[in-house]
């Protein structure tokens, strides 16, 4: 069966029609008086505004590269990883983080992407699996870095013209290492279960 | 009865004279206008020495205020533009400020509230007064020139100066947005905007005419101001990203925030794992236990 990276292609021409979309733009960000106030779907379009055409370009090539890795090596959970990966920051972001006036970007995604390919290509028995190991490491260790000291640990603060957010970051990353095992789980019980047992 | 047609003809003289007179003061007359405003004037008026700037500190997301400052000689705005207008030009200027992201409200200042010569002790009160952090000072220069072509000798029919546009009016008009940092008096950036309207009346209208010019002169160079004001904005924003010494960013409640990535990590990414796929598939590491 040809495989195609449909879920990664409808995710990047999402961000990029609404990012040439001004209009588009204030219709989707999370803002969250206007979350509060009913339009709640904010909470799920937020990641596909960028506030800058380097926001925009950096997160893309990131999700385009590994999404694309992803969906054509055949992982099959990757879309709830893009999913959940859109869906809870915003949610969280509502429930925790009252200062937090808008938001967007689709790295939460692009960090999902990455972590999900780096532990699937790290189960792998061939070669490179400990250089996926210690990019997912090198993942890991730089957002709990930024959480920890509370800043971008590359880039200025005033590289990008908002905050950058670490916690966007850390739940793709949780996102897609829960779906991982969960998924791994499962095919090992079902290996280890004798056939004459199966209910 | 000799005397009678002498008294005449002096009389009819006198008239026709008088007629060419006015004729020619009709023809070849030129009058010039001349209105400003100097952010200069309102912010260092009676000061021989200027506050010298500290670091700014910007605390996103920015309040941002805009005022027109007070024209020269405190001759009030309401003779060249009415309150309604100026709050349409800031309306339109204030619209480039108000998609920025660290730009959190957009607060735009009736006239009255800046006195002439007020400086930066005016600007505190008014960043007491509409917490503003930053605010963008708009200043102007308009001058108008009205000269009579040929037309204008058709004014002798009477007739002609109700209907003939002899009048030749030429506007030109320099806006300029100056925007400070208040609690640091530091001038963050400023943009120009320039317009030039040529237009045409009959001596009947040639006020109205003007009025009107002038109103299209300051549009032109609002429009002209937004296109400039775009470009300063994104040599602001390099400008504060290559010297962090300079500018000190912070953030506060009410920010916006973003997941990126950001371009040398994007990049650490992609070479991490494109290295990792070709070591993958030649089976590079396969040896490799630790």
């Amino acid at each position: 069966m040809s495989r195609f990276p449909a879920i990664t292609l409808v995710m990047a021409s999402a961000a990029l029609v609404i990012h040439a979309v001004p209009q588009l733009q204030r219709d989707c960000v999370y803002d969250r008086h206007l979350v509060l106030a009913g339009q709640w779907w904010r909470l799920f379009t937020a990641p596909f505004v960028h506030f800058s055409v380097s926001h925009l370009c950096w997160n893309l090539l990131v999700l385009v590269a590994a999404g694309t890795t992803v969906e054509l090596e055949g992982y099959r959970r990757f879309g709830w990883v893009a999913l959940l990966s859109i869906a809870v920051p915003g949610v969280l972001f509502l429930a925790s983080k009252p200062e937090l006036a808008r938001y967007g970007g689709l790295s939460s995604v692009a960090v999902g992407a990455t972590a999900y390919l780096c532990l699937h290509r790290a189960a792998r028995l061939d070669g490179g699996r400990w250089l996926w190991m210690a990019l997912f490491a090198v993942l890991l260790g730089k957002i709990l870095a930024e959480s920890l000291l509370a800043a971008p640990l590359f880039a200025r603060s005033a590289e990008v013209p908002f905050m950058v957010l670490p916690s966007a970051h850390l739940i793709g990353l949780v996102v897609a290492t829960l779906l991982f095992f969960t998924e791994k789980h499962r095919r090992w019980r079902a290996k280890e279960q004798p056939k004459g047992l199966t209910f | 009865m000799h005397g009678f047609k002498l008294f005449a003809r002096i009389i009819l003289v006198l008239l026709l004279a008088g007629s060419l007179a006015g004729c020619a003061a009709f023809y070849g007359r030129h009058r010039t206008s001349h209105f400003t405003s100097s952010v200069v004037e309102y912010l260092y008026q009676d000061k021989q020495q200027a506050d010298t700037p500290t670091i700014p500190r910007l605390s996103l997301p920015l309040r941002v205020g805009i005022a027109f400052v007070p024209t020269s000689k405190n001759k009030p705005w309401r003779g060249r533009l009415s309150e309604k207008e100026l709050m349409e030009l800031m309306e339109r200027i204030s619209a480039e400020f108000k998609n920025l992201p660290f730009v959190k409200s957009i607060e735009m200042i009736p006239s009255a509230y800046l006195t002439a010569g007020g400086g930066f002790t005016n600007l505190d009160q008014i960043r007491a007064m509409y917490g503003v952090d930053v605010i963008a000072l708009l200043s102007c220069d308009q001058v108008q020139h009205t000269d009579e072509g040929l037309l204008s000798l058709s004014y002798w029919t009477i007739v002609g100066a109700y209907l003939v546009r002899g009048e030749k009016n030429d506007t030109n008009t320099m806006l300029d947005a100056a925007v400070y940092d208040i609690s640091s008096r530091k001038l963050l950036f400023r943009a120009p905007g320039v317009s030039q309207v040529r237009g045409s009346a009959t001596p009947v209208n040639l006020s109205e005419q003007l009025r009107a010019d002038s109103v299209q002169g300051f549009q032109g160079a609002a429009d002209n101001l937004v296109i400039n004001l775009r470009d300063q904005l994104a040599q602001f924003q390099v400008r504060v990203r290559e010297k962090p010494d300079a500018y000190t960013v912070v953030h506060k409640p009410g920010y916006t925030g973003g997941g990126s990535i950001g371009a040398f990590f994007s990049l650490l990414l992609l070479a991490f794992g494109a290295i990792a796929l070709v070591a993958g598939r030649r089976g590079l590491c396969r040896g490799f236990r630790p």
